[in-house]
């Protein structure tokens, strides 16, 4: 025993006690942890973010209005990445003085948005937000809700911190925390924030449950703290009330009926090989004549729909200026779409049932399609960008 | 060569303190390496389940 | 929690390895196992993430062995494990029965089922015919043993129950430092050096790239990553077993040097091999044997219960081509240098390298040898753009 201690415990003693001294001199910390210099290009007049991953200053922005005109915040999937003249990021951005920032790409379900919304709630009061809902998030794998690795991109610790230190927000809070935990062990090196919140659920869990992870608690919450101080002040997070701008209304008259005419014909004469008015090259390379179904997931358990509820709760609580965009899938090539109306409908009676607009291109009969509205199965074409944006202009009173 | 208690307990300090600064550089909290990734080191474990 | 996941799992097992070393002085030897059984109670309940579904899978596997070996008594064993891997099965084929509000496939799949698998089955071959059933808390610390719970090694019932009976007894300074050591190296491979390989060397080019030396480079960096990885998980379980007052088994000895296949699986991933060469490999070979298409071609029947055993276990990981794939090159490697020495032994000299100074036979063994494991490891890793 006495060997056990001198050679083995004295020297691990020994090495942990200078790494504590060194921990708590902030200075060496600073030294060997500088916080990381922005290592991406910063576009003041960005219009697209992909995700927020390793980018404060986006995150910053979030939710903000310009210093001269508001902004209107587009928050949506894949469909996003579709980036044409339409593309309201690019279309109101162009033509009007209030711009509009477009936030995701595939994966950014419901969840991940209302993270991000959750942890910029100050921000929410007021604020203009459109969210593009994909009718693939209900259905099959993807009905389990935003993935690990996809929130991650989206919720930074810094992100996460905010919903940590603010107690105002209790049940939306604890549906957040719920919802981490459901998916916390498939993250590796979790973040003190990510392990303050699960732990906070675990603890809630037993008796037993508090009696171990009590410690774990108090010792995430002190190093968090440490982080914290560690971070340069203009890192920190801004809790500070943001007040919005009102929405400036240009006097602007855009012949909506031959920008829908014409770009309605660019699409339909690049889908030359099929009737099902998708574009050739995708029809060619992915579909080839293929039909498929979509893989209905019951409503009890479809996590996606629970999120989505949650989300317009949040936006409902939080007096958003919220709208909704919910897309169509190609009633051609999935022979079976008609199964997924009832759902689509219950997302339709949701927003409607909270007062928020809602422009729904859902369709399910091939025969009354608006033919031209995709350019392959589920992602609008410039014609159906063309119809968003004159929903978003004539919500938010862009156009006098 | 025998390595004697005294060589162990000094060769033990080193090693220890080694082990204790690279796992503190390496895992501690306050360190956002870019490289600080998800879902790649236990990878294996997560192929296995 | 997952086992090994963080700091605080190590705390954790600080603090049931002192409940066991001060318990030593209050309890009888003969209850270590009700201890061992309470702590390993209390790490599924209150810190793994899914404590009902293991627990449920121990009772199922318990049952089912009893009912099957002790009161059905089928004769031919392969019904009892296709029954046995049921849960394992469903999962890896994504066989899905979801009826409101259970969805089976989510009950089923938890991180170590795999591994409990593989213990379920060792334990009902190990069993004979006319043995009685094993005690169920012994059965159950066997399966749940927390340092072992997740990736193994693969112990067998006998070796684990011997070493149990004498827990306490096994509870003493000279075992504590082994242990000690074998967990400060675990710690070195795992989160040291393994993850130092992903961070620096693993990600110095894209996976995608298809550059020679790209492709060189992220083949040999997989190969050690993995190493480290996995067998610093090995010596954390061997440690942290061995101060809790169980033998764990040895799972890797540097299989870099390894100079054949057959000795490659002698030192990577033992308990993996052993298991699957006891349990696998030698019932195929006999059966095989027992065929009368294959009785004049022992080297063919040897190859091909080979080459399936290896196929087993790529698709163990998953039935994902590169898994299997990865599995069949195993199997490949192994079925020729079984040829290979078959041959040698017959003509009774070296066919290939003939009279060769035997030191350099062995470094270019060991360089092949090296060399056909990173590939097919490579294949294994999924990241291979070719």
């Amino acid at each position: 025993m006495k060997k056990c201690f001198f050679i083995y415990f004295l020297p691990l003693f020994f090495a942990i006690t200078l790494l504590v001294i060194i921990v708590f001199k902030t200075n060496i910390n600073s030294f060997l942890f500088q916080p990381r210099s922005a290592n991406y290009s910063i576009d003041s007049t960005y219009h697209y973010i992909e995700n927020f991953q390793g980018n404060q200053y986006y995150e910053e922005q979030f939710l903000l209005s310009n210093s001269n005109s508001e902004n209107i915040f587009l928050l949506g999937s894949s469909e996003l990445g579709v980036n044409t003249e339409a593309t309201p990021y690019n279309f109101i951005t162009k033509n009007f003085k209030t711009k509009l920032r477009a936030v995701g790409h595939a994966g950014n379900q419901c969840f991940s948005i209302y993270s991000q919304l959750l942890a910029n709630e100050n921000r929410l009061n007021n604020a203009p937000i459109v969210i593009i809902l994909s009718p693939g998030w209900f259905i099959s794998e993807t009905a389990n809700g935003t993935t690990a690795s996809l929130f991650l991109e989206f919720n930074s610790s810094r992100f996460l911190n905010s919903i940590i230190n603010n107690d105002s927000i209790a049940n939306f809070k604890q549906y957040e925390i719920e919802r981490i935990s459901s998916f916390y062990d498939k993250i590796i090196n979790p973040d003190l924030s990510l392990k303050i919140l699960y732990f906070e659920k675990k603890l809630s869990e037993s008796f037993l449950h508090k009696i171990v992870y009590f410690p774990f608690i108090k010792t995430c919450k002190t190093l968090n703290n440490v982080k914290l101080k560690l971070q340069s002040n203009n890192l920190k997070i801004k809790n500070k009330r943001h007040d919005r701008l009102p929405i400036i209304s240009d006097s602007f008259i855009i012949n909506w009926d031959s920008l829908f005419t014409y770009s309605k014909q660019k699409q339909i004469e690049s889908c030359t090989n099929n009737n099902w008015f998708i574009y050739n090259e995708y029809f060619n390379n992915y579909i080839k004549g293929r039909t498929s179904t979509v893989s209905i997931v019951k409503d009890e358990i479809n996590q996606e729909l629970k999120d989505f509820k949650m989300l317009v709760k949040l936006l409902k609580t939080k007096k958003t200026k919220a709208s909704f965009i919910i897309l169509p899938i190609n009633p051609c090539y999935y022979r079976n779409s008609n199964e997924l109306t009832p759902l689509i409908k219950s997302l339709e009676s949701e927003i409607s049932l909270n007062n928020f607009s809602c422009l729904s291109f859902w369709n399910s009969d091939s025969t009354t399609f608006d033919n031209g509205i995709l350019t392959d199965i589920m992602h609008l074409s410039s014609y159906g960008w063309y119809k968003v944006d004159k929903f978003i202009i004539e919500t938010y009173n862009l156009a006098k | 060569m025998k390595i004697t208690n005294s060589i162990r307990f000094f060769l033990n300090i080193v090693i220890y303190t080694l082990i204790v600064f690279c796992l503190y550089y390496l895992y501690s909290p306050l360190n956002e390496h870019p490289n600080n990734k998800t879902g790649s080191s236990v990878q294996f474990v997560y192929q296995q389940f | 929690m997952l086992p090994f996941s963080s700091f605080e799992f190590f705390i954790i097992m600080a603090i049931f390895i002192t409940i066991i070393a001060l318990s030593k002085y209050f309890l009888k030897s003969n209850y270590y196992k009700h201890l061992l059984v309470a702590l390993n109670i209390l790490f599924l309940a209150v810190i793994f993430p899914k404590p009902y579904h293991f627990i449920s899978l121990i009772l199922f596997s318990y049952f089912a062995t009893y009912i099957i070996s002790d009161i059905f008594k089928f004769k031919n064993k392969i019904w009892g494990i296709l029954i046995l891997l049921l849960p394992m099965l469903l999962v890896k084929f994504d066989i899905r029965f979801d009826f409101y509000p259970f969805k089976l496939n989510n009950i089923l799949s938890f991180a170590g089922l795999s591994y409990a698998s593989f213990r379920i089955i060792g334990y009902y071959m190990d069993k004979a015919p006319n043995e009685k059933m094993a005690d169920f808390v012994s059965y159950f610390n066997f399966l749940s043993f927390t340092p072992t719970l997740l990736i193994g090694p693969i112990d067998r019932f006998g070796r684990f129950k011997t070493s149990q009976d004498i827990g306490f007894l096994s509870i003493n300074s000279e075992n504590f430092i082994i242990g000690w050591n074998s967990l400060v190296k675990g710690i070195a491979f795992k989160y040291i050096i393994a993850e130092l390989i992903d961070r620096y060397w693993m990600s110095l080019y894209s996976i995608e790239s298809k550059e020679i030396l790209h492709l060189a480079n992220n083949m040999y960096s997989y190969y050690f990553y993995l190493f480290f990885d996995f067998a610093g998980y090995s010596f954390m379980a061997l440690g942290i077993g061995k101060m809790m007052g169980i033998n764990v088994p040895i799972n890797f000895t540097n299989p870099f040097v390894a100079v054949n296949p057959q000795d490659f699986w002698r030192r990577f991933h033992i308990s993996l091999g052993d298991w699957l060469k006891d349990y696998f490999f030698t019932p195929l070979y006999m059966f095989l044997t027992r065929k009368k298409s294959l009785k004049k071609y022992p080297i063919t029947r040897q190859n091909i219960a080979l080459i399936l055993t290896f196929l087993l276990m790529g698709c163990w990981n998953g039935f994902q081509f590169n898994y299997i794939l990865s599995g069949f090159l195993f199997g490949l490697f192994s079925a020729v240098h079984n040829t290979y020495a078959i041959m040698c032994k017959k003509k009774g000299k070296d066919v290939f390298f003939g009279k060769m100074n035997p030191k350099i036979v062995k470094i270019i063994s060991i360089f092949i040898m090296f060399n056909l494991v990173s590939i097919a490891l490579y294949i294994f890793s999924g990241k291979c753009p070719l």
